[in-house]
């Protein structure tokens, strides 16, 4: 008795100052953000208490509605071409041939480089005269296209959050498909199995849950991510690239409104609870 | 030509289409990762006056603008001046949250591995929410608490923000790494009469190490990469660190594009460079759990 009640309290001597550290800096902002949502506040003046209207104001706002469509319009294409390309990747690295290691080397920078760094270097590469992109499409079949501009700007953020997400996918999808035992697929295939069905009956069942965590965790960092986007279109052409994290940063920022800002905050949060209990639960099963 | 030449011919097909659509996919990768990487080299390693000329491969080498992001040789910097101040900014601000996140980070992750109490997997799940959870959703109360704390634009200020990050994720990997030590050497430690601390010094710090380190050296990646509270908590040049340096270049009207990539090169060497010696020990990190079954 003694003996546990000893070792509970070094336990809480050894967490508290991390805890402590993280009631600071995380814990109490986020329980803030949630009263000072029902304040009409702005920069520079007294917080009065308004009720539910910040609220109302942002579900009344069509940026915002916008704002939740594209994020979640964005998200969803992302994460599906990530896990596509994760998936083919992985495999084409699962397999001998020479130069493999140099060209999985390579294919996993984009994971290594910072967010700001990819934003400017497709800065650069899709600008539109001396960007190598339309350099490269001039040449070959004599187009330019304004890649940032209104009718390319979606497709294009969603591949420069493609061309940085691939890796994370792929490296997570080849440790799983080299836990798959060999004889598994030696045996479908002197039964007969085609390529086609042993993928569908070894290799996806075999690295289904490392899926099933790498896709959820990927989905919420792409809906919550601001880096890229903040860089690369501060949200324009318009209200174009309006994602949620950029609608709370203009909220406060631009428009000094900080209770709308803190209540699209809270509005947000129950996607992400949902998304990472889901994890939680796939992890401890 | 007999059953057996046959078969053999149809199986040396396949395998040839086979080797084929191997190589040809493996082209296609290298040329998708590789294409914007190049152009952000070349345009950092050519003279200036190139760039205007839309050739794809460089006539000249040089290394006038990487020398002119740090303020020698050229006379006409406009744009950011030069991004010393911002480098080292980011360096020592990044070594005091590597070295604070991951100091808190053992003592909390290991009693959450190792020790009883009451509340450890509610703080263990926490500190993995905490990790999880996208940064936006608290820039606003982080701004305005730390308005009135007196901490924007303070580098103090900017390190616990980002101590918000780091140290969920120091938490969270190290409760992993301690929980890979077999209990049993720790309590034959103990049965040798060592106390705790000893325990901890003497049995389980070397057999941690490499996680530790990985660990550590993650947290100091993800500060340095971090644009969102430097951003909001930091409006003073002379305090600024260089992911904001960069997007200085890229916000001004005439962007200066050698400088852009050129600075863009030198301030992902660090994170990239440090990704790559750890990568094997952040893959096991996170979905480690998943991977095993």
């Amino acid at each position: 008795m003694r003996l546990k009640i000893r070792e509970a309290l070094e336990g809480y001597a050894f967490s508290t100052p991390a805890f402590l550290l993280l009631f600071l800096v995380l814990f109490f902002p986020f329980a803030y953000v949630i009263y000072i949502s029902f304040f009409s506040k702005t920069f520079g003046y007294e917080a009065v208490y308004s009720g539910l209207n910040n609220y109302m104001m942002i579900i009344r706002d069509p940026v915002f509605s916008y704002s939740i469509y594209i994020s979640t319009l964005y998200t969803v294409i992302a994460v599906l071409f990530k896990l596509i390309l994760g998936l083919a990747f992985a495999i084409l690295f699962a397999q001998e041939f020479r130069g493999r290691s140099i060209v999985r080397t390579i294919a996993v920078i984009p994971w290594g480089i910072p967010l700001f760094v990819v934003a400017a270097i497709f800065f650069w590469f899709f600008d539109y005269n001396l960007g190598l992109l339309n350099i490269i499409l001039k040449s070959l079949f004599g187009v330019k296209y304004f890649w940032l501009g209104p009718d390319l700007v979606i497709p294009s953020i969603i591949y420069v959050n493609v061309w940085k997400g691939i890796p994370f996918f792929m490296v997570n999808f080849l440790g799983a498909l080299q836990t798959i035992p060999r004889s598994l697929y030696e045996a479908a295939e002197i039964d007969g199995a085609s390529a086609w069905q042993r993928f569908m009956h070894i290799t996806i069942p075999g690295i289904k849950y490392v899926m099933l965590i790498v896709c959820l965790l990927s989905t919420i960092w792409t809906f919550g991510e601001f880096d890229t986007i903040f860089f690369l279109t501060r949200g324009g052409p318009g209200y174009l690239t309006h994602i949620v994290p950029i609608y709370i940063y203009h909220q406060a920022f631009s428009n000094f409104n900080v209770g709308t800002a803190a209540a699209a905050s809270v509005i947000t949060v129950p996607i992400f609870l949902a998304l990472i209990s889901v994890i939680l639960w796939a992890l401890r099963r | 030509m007999g059953f057996k030449e046959v078969n053999w011919l149809k199986r040396s097909t396949s395998f040839l289409l086979k080797r084929i659509a191997i190589y040809v996919s493996a082209i296609i990768v290298f040329i998708w990762t590789a294409l914007p990487l190049y152009w952000m080299i070349i345009t950092a390693f050519r003279p200036e006056k190139e760039i205007y000329e839309g050739l794809v491969i460089p006539r000249q080498i040089s290394i006038a603008s990487i020398l002119a992001i740090f303020g020698f040789g050229e006379e006409h910097i406009t744009v950011g001046s030069t991004i010393t101040p911002y480098i080292i900014n980011s360096t020592y601000i990044s070594i005091i949250v590597m070295v604070v996140s991951t100091v808190l980070g053992v003592l909390g992750g290991y009693a959450l591995a190792r020790m009883r109490f009451p509340g450890k997997d509610i703080l263990s799940s926490m500190s993995l929410f905490a990790y999880v959870f996208p940064t936006v959703v608290i820039m606003v109360p982080i701004f305005y608490l730390f308005s009135m704390w007196k901490l924007v634009n303070s580098p103090t200020g900017l390190i616990l923000a980002l101590l918000s990050h780091t140290l969920p994720y120091t938490l969270w990997m190290l409760r992993g790494f301690f929980q890979t030590i077999p209990v049993d050497i720790e309590e034959a430690a103990f049965i040798d009469g060592c106390n705790r601390i000893k325990t901890i010094i003497r049995i389980v710090f070397p057999l941690s190490t490499p996680g530790i380190v990985a660990t550590a050296t993650y947290a100091f990646i993800l500060a340095w990469n971090n644009v969102l509270f430097p951003l909001i908590l930091i409006s003073r040049t002379d305090l600024q660190v260089v992911s904001i340096g960069i997007l200085n270049y890229m916000k001004a009207d005439f962007v200066p594009w050698d400088r852009l990539m050129a600075a863009s090169f030198i301030a992902t060497l660090p994170p990239t460079l440090l990704f790559f010696a750890i990568q094997r020990y952040i893959v096991a990190g996170l979905t480690a759990g998943a991977v095993k079954r």
